[in-house]
């Protein structure tokens, strides 16, 4: 029955083995890893599976899969408890943490009698065959496979390349840390687990720092942010070990040596530098798209439509405080954006625009004030910038963020994150999905030809309108905009005006942020004047330029210059 | 209660050596947020000088020391220039720069191992030959007596440079923003090899310490003591010298104590249980300095 299917590897036979089982850990530091999150808890939570596993086996004499299935849990209760600890910790310190999570699992080991101390436990049954080995292998790979194919893994590459831009989204990066801990420790469970009852016997040593560093080596080898890079890495790993144990005993030290270079000179991996050299061999397809754009680009600016009659206030803030340290950025600002209204905020340099708008967006909480977002209270929405999200609230950035690497589609896709299904489905009028969401925005927002080009590769205009595209696309009800025009020329600036008013006959409310006055006074409905954290004025354009506290907030007068 | 106050100095020389140790990674924490694991490896290559030139070249422990201190930090100053500098610019440099930072760890220590041909060596003790004291009822030896007082002395050298010399200003400005800093005119190459070269040499002069008080050196002693100063370092606050003094102080006493008092295989298990209690409810340490806590 338990046919040894990996016969074939002959005397390697073994290494084979224990390669793939590692596999599943080198998956479990991916997992991490490919989410930008810094943290290699690994060979903790594999001593947590292996002990666990090996308890059930020679002590509760449990079945070989109840035993495995027991080990699987434990290290992925142990990843989700672990996650939860940390919360706050993030980037050096959270890599440190966990590190030193590892260490305090075999300390404890060495104290607990059932793992046996430091002597270990042996007589565990060798009931790993290979089906077993390979089937764990392949459905844990099946699954990271279908997990980045999914929206969640476009979710999840927008954690990585951006956190804030993400939970901006609607994407709940806390959340999906969580479960991706829970992953990591699911998968590090499994192998230890699979491997005690490959080898019969487990000891603390193998839970070391050099397993981890082993570990590690091999996804950087492979690519980390590749679903497939752990398992190519582990392969290459193990050739280059097996092949290196024949020469002499100079494997760590190669090993060492091909990290550095490949860190150096291939960040993306293997499969990363594969991929490179696939697409300049690839030329320039992009290139023609880039031109059709251009092409497709002349005139035709859109109409600005009439700014639909104010009704009901899409967003009320009252006496908000916001302090850094000693420094108050705003200090009690007051002010209502209505259904359909373009309400522009101008003001000096450092006036405090763009920490408003990152008040209304969620990354900052008020020290004080209230607000309501369509007549529910923002008390419990504040710092929740996902929760902001979902509730209605859409921005764009002062520098743009988009993720680079993603196409315009999937960049857009983002953008969609804090829909669910039906939502969706009901937006896009049919149950065609997503897809056919995002087909609809790039056609409004003319960028369908550039629908699967790579961000990085457009201009910066194009670039602003694709972020807005993107925050229009989960069809907020609020919408923020933090210098949408910046460093474009009057032609464009008229474009993203243009496009501004017609969301405006959707009913969205919009507030944007400017340093064109000018400008602002032409298209807003209001404007809000914010000099040193405080509203100066506010009111219609014409009123609100003539006043003389606008004036001397942008002129610098004192009144000296009036005197005598 | 003198079997309390044996145990207390006990500890605190261990916390003084575990803090040299711990500040090495710190100093290159505070000032480039990267975890430079090989470190560990510069501390054991420390060691090793330390042993080459007391135990071959027949040098006292004094004239040791100081060629100990300039030879690691030049070793940790070459560890930047291949590990760490080209990755100062890329979007993820702390990832890859901890990553390339255990590849230099790897081959670091395997030349340890290659040196030492997989054996553990000794300081013969005519390069310090060591002698008791008594303080009162407390038994101590003169090796405690300079391990103390080298770090006391190194500690108020180092807060001297941080606080009251050129290089301590442009490295404090590093550290609280490296890229204004920049800006402003701070030749931050410079301070990056000045800091790395002290840590080296911190390390170095920790590492001939610990290898004197434990009687032993072997290939893996910085990584032997890479968790306790990790500890050290989480305990006092990323970054703040004075922190992480006071955390390896701390972790040598509670490892003393729990050596003395419960039983020694309890003495790992007492550091982690403070660096979790420390990690989970208050993970900027006793000195909260430039903390990483959910930054926007």
């Amino acid at each position: 029955m338990s046919a040894q299917l990996l016969e074939l590897f002959g005397a390697y036979g073994f290494a084979a083995r224990s390669a793939l089982v590692l596999s599943l850990m080198a998956m479990a530091i991916y997992t991490l890893l490919n989410a930008g999150i810094f943290a290699v808890p690994q060979t903790g939570l594999m001593a947590v599976g292996a002990y666990t596993a090996t308890i059930l086996s020679l002590d509760a004499h449990w079945p070989f899969g109840l035993a495995l299935l027991g080990g699987t849990l434990a290290g992925a209760a142990a990843g989700f408890v672990l996650a939860a600890l940390l919360g706050r910790l993030n980037g050096i310190y959270l890599a440190i943490a966990t590190l030193a999570f590892s260490e305090a699992v075999s300390a404890a080991v060495l104290n607990i009698p059932a793992t046996g101390t430091a002597q270990g436990r042996v007589g565990i049954p060798r009931a790993a065959g290979d089906p077993v080995i390979v089937a764990s292998v392949l459905a844990a790979f099946a699954l990271l496979w279908a997990l980045a194919r999914s929206r969640f893994g476009l979710a999840i590459v927008a954690m990585r390349e951006d956190s804030l831009m993400a939970r901006h989204q609607g994407i709940h990066v806390w959340g999906y840390r969580i479960g991706l801990f829970t992953l990591a420790g699911a998968l590090c469970g499994l192998a230890g687990g699979l491997n005690v009852h490959l080898t019969g016997f487990v000891e603390p040593g193998f839970f070391s720092f050099g397993l981890l560093s082993h570990l590690l080596a091999g996804v950087v080898i492979g690519g980390m942010t590749f679903v497939a890079g752990p398992l190519v890495g582990t392969g290459v790993m193990f050739v280059l070990s097996n092949l290196l144990t024949a020469v002499g005993e100079f494997q760590t030290l190669a090993n060492g040596v091909i990290i550095v270079l490949v860190v150096a000179f291939a960040p993306n991996g293997l499969i990363g530098l594969a991929r490179q050299l696939h697409r300049r061999g690839r030329g320039s397809a992009d290139g023609s798209a880039l031109a059709a754009a251009a092409a497709a680009e002349e005139g035709r600016p859109r109409p600005r439509t009439q700014p639909a009659a104010g009704s009901g206030a899409v967003l009320d803030l009252t006496d908000i405080v916001v302090r850094f340290g000693g420094i108050t950025a705003l200090q009690g600002v007051s002010l209502q954006c209505a259904r359909g209204e373009l309400l522009g905020v101008i003001g000096p340099n450092g006036s405090g625009k763009t920490t408003l708008l990152n008040v209304i967006s969620g990354v900052y909480t008020p020290a004080s004030g209230q607000g309501t977002l369509l007549g529910r209270p923002l008390a419990g929405l504040w710092g929740r910038p996902h929760a902001l999200a979902r509730a209605g609230v859409s921005r764009t950035f002062q520098t743009i963020r988009l993720v680079d690497s993603l196409s315009v589609a999937d960049n857009v896709t983002i953008g969609l994150h804090g829909l669910d299904a039906a939502e969706v489905a009901a937006d896009a009028g049919q149950a065609a999905g997503r897809r056919a969401a995002v087909e609809r925005i790039l056609r409004e927002h003319r960028l369908e030809h550039l629908a699967g080009v790579d961000v990085g590769e457009l201009s910066y205009g194009m670039r602003r309108r694709v972020e807005i595209a993107r925050a229009v696309a989960s069809r907020p009800r609020l919408l923020l905009l933090d210098e949408p025009t910046a460093g474009m020329d009057p032609q464009e600036r008229a474009e993203v005006f243009a496009m501004v008013a017609a969301l405006l006959a959707d009913d969205i409310a919009v507030v944007v942020v400017e340093h064109d006055v000018a400008m602002m006074g032409q298209y807003c409905d209001r404007l809000v004047v914010l000099d040193f954290g405080q509203v100066i004025a506010a009111g219609p354009p014409d009123e609100v330029l003539r006043q003389d506290a606008v004036v001397k907030a942008y002129v610098g007068g004192t009144g000296k210059a009036a005197a005598p | 209660m003198d079997f309390f106050g044996q145990q207390t100095l006990n500890g605190l020389v261990l916390g003084s050596v575990y803090g040299l140790y711990g500040l090495g990674f710190g100093l290159v924490l505070a000032n480039l947020k990267i975890f430079h694991v090989a470190h560990a490896a510069v501390f054991t290559w420390g060691a090793v000088i330390a042993w080459w030139l007391t135990d071959r070249l027949g040098l006292s422990l004094a004239a040791a020391l100081p060629l100990v201190a300039v030879l690691a930090g030049a070793l940790n100053v070459l560890a930047y220039f291949t590990l760490v500098r080209h990755l100062l610019r890329r979007r993820h440099t702390q990832l890859a720069a901890f990553i390339s930072s255990l590849g230099g760890l790897m081959v670091l220590n395997e030349l340890a191992s290659k040196a030492l041909g997989g054996l553990a060596v000794r300081i013969p003790r005519e390069a310090y030959p060591v002698h008791p004291v008594r303080l009162g009822a407390l038994q101590l030896s003169t090796l405690d007596l300079t391990i103390v007082a080298l770090t006391a002395l190194l500690m108020l050298l180092l807060g001297w440079l941080i606080r009251r010399t050129e290089f301590g200003r442009e490295a404090r400005a590093v550290a609280f923003n490296r890229e204004t800093a920049a800006l402003l005119g701070t030749r931050v190459d410079r301070v990056s090899i000045g800091v790395f070269f002290l840590s080296g040499a911190l390390g170095g002069i920790a590492a001939t310490l610990v290898a004197m008080a434990f009687n032993v050196i072997s290939w893996d002693l910085g990584e032997h003591y890479l968790v306790i100063a990790i500890a050290a370092m989480v305990i006092g606050g990323f970054g703040s010298v004075t922190g992480v003094l006071l955390g390896g102080l701390l972790i040598g006493l509670a490892s003393t104590y729990a050596t003395a008092y419960i039983e020694s295989s309890y003495r790992d298990l007492v550091v982690f249980v403070l660096l979790l209690v420390f990690l989970v409810a208050r993970p900027a340490g006793l000195i909260r300095s430039a903390n990483e806590i959910e930054r926007v």
